[in-house]
């Protein structure tokens, strides 16, 4: 094969799913009873281990280890790294997961980072162990080595994925997943033209043939066939398409049925509309390059189809259920799928191409038709968790890993860990800490401990037990001599002082801040630090400290009568106070106090920012879970009564941060997609940053969407000023005066945001062209404005109601005609309903508050009236009036103070006093234009 | 070429060469008939792209989407008259664009009314259009066929995203309007060059 079609078709082809290991089943099974002997001698190998060696067998407790690491790590960042990104060895280190104050363990830093080193290596190698990503370099070098001593390939069954260790010693081989193909691609494309046959095949590939399992590639030729296939019938199908249709139309034509020519034009028009906007996102490099090299254009659509399935598949439908598959049982699992879709993944690839938005949007209409699969597949993966047991017995075929070993701790690989981890480790790995932790110098000077390394290897996760600290070598025994006992007896001493004074203040955060003062005389120095009336000074948020330490403060005779310029709360303790909280006089929970302390004894806690980080960060960790599952909302500080609904696809791989302007930002980490819940709080400069960075940026709100607000703070617009004006009258109304303002401004926003995302078109129920069918029918509207709550509709067929549920959750009943095509909205909280008959053009106001009464029926002639109802604009003063009456009734305007009638230039408006802090709304009633 | 032919089905569809025409004017040839249209400044005009014989793509945008004209052949005359039910051919068409929309999540947002329409070179056109969102964004698509030779339609599929709308589609009705067939319109294409 020429290397250029090499390279290109194992780009093609070598998807991330399927660079797997190129084995047949049989030699799979093979591999495993072989290497069986084997299995037991390492077995009994490891049992002359030492008892103090850990065997992590499963993948669950790999994951829970490379997790606990990079958490660990992240501590030693956090309390081991000064500003300038060094590490300073003197600094004290506690892992605030400690379970109690009897098994408190204090280490230095200079500890704490020799117990990472091996912790970070054993890490290394589970992850090397466990990992099945597809974009894992092991996937184009799992088939058997070819360089490998005999009993090192005996040692590594076919199949297998390579270790770290093993991996160096392999031979790089090109990747064989197009060798894979290569026997469903000469299959499809045989006799599809020259064209096709030379753009896939042909030529010396060099496959080798140990590399070709048959039945993976059986089971390929399903996608491959459909795929290769879709593309060629898209791309050149069109005119036969054409013809064929109105061949039969014109047949259909001679018989007299001349406007059936839609209906045979119509898989033409589907296909041209496909094929256009193919068209429209080929920009003028490709087309220059389609015009120059057909055959290599044609290869790239087969690419960029490849990964749209792949991101389908994986992102989509697969990565939840694939955590304990291998690569030969992803492939297997990803071909059948690819198999399933790949007929219409082609003209949807060509129509919505491959972006994050296609991604989207072919999991949900794909979704469902491998649904099957993917549940039968996940019925099988918990069987596939216990050790040798079958793997995926549906798709695939049984690889039993036999046990590893791995640096000190015997690994035993039966499944993968997540794709989450493996990259949250990688990504670690690329980090300064990773690399200054690793240093060889330390390495080098650590090489003799290995009471330490056999403890870091006896970690695991959630139980982190050190022995007492020894010397391990001259380098660092002053360091561990003296900072560790410093450290110890400041924490130990200001635990016990804090912990008498009945003062939760963390263990860490005492050493920190007693070794930051320099010792305990020090600390008590800062601790007594008083102001010129005597008072202890401390100096933070209002928002940080809890209501009831507020309490406690008041009831300690804390002060606080101060706000600095800065936004920080002053807070003044009577030194008597402070004495008599440090002696547990008073049981104060003093949040606020854990924070370091400065050298003047104060606690500076800075707004802003940093609170609204912390507090998205508390969202995204404890709730955002719960928030994706219920496919529910999210604020944004500009709009923080907003419901910003959020899709719940794709979410956890998903970063979230605040910006500084309290602007809501997404990441996509899958797709380097930016979605910006607010663009216009972005700055240009952010927005050029992620440009350049070629995120695509996606959702970005028109700044259209910051609308100005009136004085009220109520978006300026007529149809919102209206709705504003009309629900805060309506509060008032109902004597919640106090609250209509912020109430109607919530209701406003609610509803502007939901419009902006396109969730809601108006605040109505559709129910239509379904009566016929009955059943429940979720709307895709939401009722009214009022309340963000999706109700149901239930049709009965063949009868003459339609029932719904209001808001107050009362089942209602509508008469409507036998088996009528209606539409159904509600209005007012659902007091009002409105039915349109569709077939008949007639539309029937119901006042729901009076049950079944019927307000009143209207025919086409009517409907003027009714839009003006809804906000529209009508003609002629009869209906005018009409609908001012309308208008007052829908406000419930009865008494005559509430509203004045004004008559400006032919416009007749209604003037709401929406209250002393509002400037009066106005309501359009029509103009004298239709007079 | 015969690669190319191959592919696209290029037996059917030759092509006229063109040195002697402006770099504006496309001349072309699709089953009997001839056309040319003039191409605006910055389009491109590939042969047999995506299955269209001749199409005509509008430049680059930021957004990635570019403004397209296609044509095909119809591949039947309009002896019958398949248009002269318009009431009833824009139910059809309009029960076949929304399902061809809920394929893709789409949403259809206005129709325009059918039109019936002519020109210099074109002696009937039938347009039906519509407005419509994607989950990728919001586009402006119209079919035309254009009766040829008395006989033969074609058909032409236009589609403007929508962010291009202001400027793109007085362009494409303008250029629509270029487009001639017949057997005399290369000589006259000839003449206006010369």
């Amino acid at each position: 094969m020429k290397p250029f079609m090499t390279r290109t078709l194992a780009g093609i082809l070598c998807l991330e799913l399927l660079l797997g290991p190129a084995v047949e089943p049989a030699r799979a099974v093979t591999g495993v009873i072989g290497a069986g002997g084997k299995v037991a001698s390492r077995e009994l190998q490891r049992e002359k281990r030492t008892a103090e060696e850990k065997q992590i067998d499963t993948a669950v407790e790999a994951e829970r280890y490379v997790s606990a690491t990079m958490a660990q790590n992240r501590m030693f960042e956090d309390q081991c790294m000064t500003a300038s990104g060094e590490i300073d060895s003197k600094r004290a280190f506690m892992l605030s997961t400690d379970v109690s104050y009897a098994d408190m363990n204090v280490k230095n830093c200079a500890q704490e980072r020799e117990k990472l080193f091996h912790m970070n290596r054993i890490a290394d190698e589970l992850v090397s162990e466990y990992d099945i990503d597809p974009e894992a370099a092991q996937c184009d070098n799992c088939s058997v080595p070819q360089n490998l001593e005999k009993s090192e390939q005996e040692f590594i069954p076919p199949g297998e994925a390579c270790s770290y260790e093993a991996q160096a010693r392999f031979k790089k081989e090109p990747c064989n997943t197009y060798c894979l193909w290569k026997p469903a691609i000469s299959a499809v494309t045989t006799g599809m033209g020259p064209l096709l046959v030379s753009a896939f095949t042909g030529g010396n590939d060099g496959c080798p043939k140990q590399n070709l399992a048959k039945s993976t590639a059986s089971c390929a030729m399903n996608m491959i066939k459909g795929l290769i296939k879709g593309i060629w019938e898209a791309i050149t199908g069109l005119a036969k398409l054409v013809w064929e249709g109105l061949k039969w139309c014109a047949n259909k034509v001679k018989q007299g049925v001349k406007w059936l020519f839609w209906d045979a034009w119509v898989k033409t028009e589907n296909k041209t509309s496909t094929n256009a906007h193919a068209v429209s996102q080929a920009n003028k490099k490709e087309v220059e390059s389609y015009e120059k090299d057909k055959r290599g254009w044609l290869r790239r659509k087969f690419d960029m189809i490849m990964g749209l399935l792949k991101e389908l598949v994986y992102v989509g439908l697969f990565e939840r259920e694939s955590k304990c598959m291998n690569c030969a049982q992803k492939g297997q699992l990803m071909c059948e799928i690819g198999g399933r879709v790949a007929s219409d993944l082609v003209g949807f690839a060509f129509t919505m191409g491959a972006g994050y938005a296609a991604v989207k949007t072919a999991v949900t209409k794909f979704g469902p038709k491998v649904a099957d699969l993917i549940a039968k597949t996940a019925k099988v993966l918990p069987k596939a968790g216990a050790r040798g047991s079958k793997v995926l017995k549906t798709v695939g075929n049984t690889v039993k890993k036999p046990v590893k070993w791995a640096g000190k701790a015997a690994v035993k690989s039966t499944k993968a860990i997540s794709r989450t981890v493996v990259k949250g480790w990688k990504g670690f790995k690329s980090t300064k800490a990773y690399q200054l932790i690793m240093k060889p110098d330390y390495s080098r000077a650590l090489d003799g401990v290995k009471t330490l390394a056999t403890k870091a290897a006896n970690t695991v996760p959630g139980k982190v037990v050190v022995a007492p600290v020894r010397g391990v070598g001259k380098l660092f025994k002053g360091y561990f001599e003296l900072d560790n006992m410093m450290f110890r007896q400041g924490a130990m001493a200001s635990a016990n002082t804090f912990r008498t004074a009945g003062i939760g203040m963390s263990k860490t955060e005492i050493a920190r801040m007693y070794l930051d003062l320099g010792g305990k005389s020090k600390l008590a120095e800062g601790a007594t630090r008083v102001d010129k009336k005597g008072n202890q000074v401390f100096r933070v948020a209002e928002s940080e400290i809890p209501s009831e330490q507020m309490a406690q403060f008041k009831r300690a005779g804390v002060r606080l009568d101060e706000v600095s310029s800065e936004g920080e709360l002053i807070i003044r303790v009577p030194t008597k106070t402070f004495e008599e909280l440090k002696s547990g006089k008073y049981a104060t929970r003093t949040n606020a106090l854990g924070i370091p302390v400065g050298s003047d004894g104060t606690v500076v806690i800075k707004q802003g920012p940093t609170v609204v980080e912390r507090k998205v960060e508390s969202i995204t960790a404890q709730e955002f879970a719960k928030l994706r599952d219920e496919g529910a909302v999210f604020t944004t500080k500009e709009h923080p009564r907003a419901l910003v609904p959020l899709d719940p696809n794709g979410l956890s791989s998903k970063g979230v941060k605040v910006g500084n302007e309290g602007e809501i930002v997404v990441k996509n980490t899958e797709t380097g997609t930016i979605e910006v819940l607010d663009a216009s709080q972005v700055t240009a400069e952010e927005v050029a940053l992620w440009q350049k960075k070629g995120y695509p940026l996606t959702n970005l709100k028109d700044p259209e969407w910051n609308r100005p607000v009136s004085k009220a703070g109520i978006p300026e617009g007529d149809e919102l000023n209206h709705t504003a004006a009309a629900r805060m009258q309506e509060l008032r109304n109902s004597g919640r005066g106090e609250e209509a303002t912020k109430i109607a401004l919530q209701e406003v926003e609610t509803l502007k945001v939901l419009k902006e995302t396109g969730d809601i078109s108006g605040s109505s129920i559709t129910a239509r062209n379904q009566l016929s069918k009955g059943g429940r029918v979720k709307p895709t509207h939401l009722e009214g404005i009022h309340e963000s709550r999706a109700v149901e509709t239930t049709l009965v067929p063949d009868q003459n109601v339609i029932q719904f549920e209001t808001r107050a959750g009362e089942v209602r009943e509508l008469p409507v005609r036998k088996n009528a095509n209606v539409v159904v909205e509600t209005y007012q909280d659902g007091k009002m309903a409105v039915v349109r008959d569709l077939e008949r053009g007639t539309v029937e106001l119901h006042d729901m508050t009076r049950k079944k009464t019927k307000v009143g029926e209207f025919g086409k002639a009517d409907q003027p009236l009714l839009d003006e109802a809804m906000g529209k604009t009508v003609k002629g003063k009869n209906a005018q009036d009409a609908a001012l009456d309308e208008v007052k009734t829908r406000l419930d305007l009865n008494q005559q103070n509430q509203y004045r009638v004004v008559d400006q230039n032919g416009t007749r408006q209604i003037e709401i006093d929406a209250g002393p802090e509002c400037r009066p709304q106005q309501i359009v009633i029509g103009s004298e234009a239709g007079r | 070429m015969f690669v190319i032919r191959t592919l696209l089905f290029a037996a059917v569809i030759s092509i006229y060469p063109t040195d002697w025409a402006s770099a504006a004017i496309k001349e072309f040839k699709i089953g009997e008939d001839r056309f040319t249209i003039d191409v605006p400044k910055d389009w491109q005009s590939p042969l047999d792209f995506y299955g269209f014989p001749v199409s005509l793509i509008g430049p680059d945008t930021p957004e990635g989407r570019r403004t397209v004209i296609g044509i095909t052949p119809a591949g039947a005359s309009d002896d019958e008259k398949v248009f002269d039910q318009g009431d009833k051919d824009i139910k059809a068409y309009i029960a076949g664009r929304e399902a061809w929309l809920e394929q893709f999540e789409g949403k259809s947002v206005s129709y325009d009314p059918y039109q019936k329409t002519k020109w210099e070179g074109i002696e009937e056109a039938h347009t039906l259009g519509y407005h419509y969102s994607l989950p990728t964004g919001k586009f402006y698509e119209r079919s035309l066929f254009i009766l040829c030779n008395g006989r033969r339609l074609y058909h032409v599929k236009t589609l403007v995203p929508g962010d291009q709308e202001k400027t793109d589609n007085r362009i494409v009705d303008d250029t629509l309007k270029t487009l001639k067939c017949g057997k005399a319109v290369a000589q006259k294409a000839r003449e206006k060059k010369q």
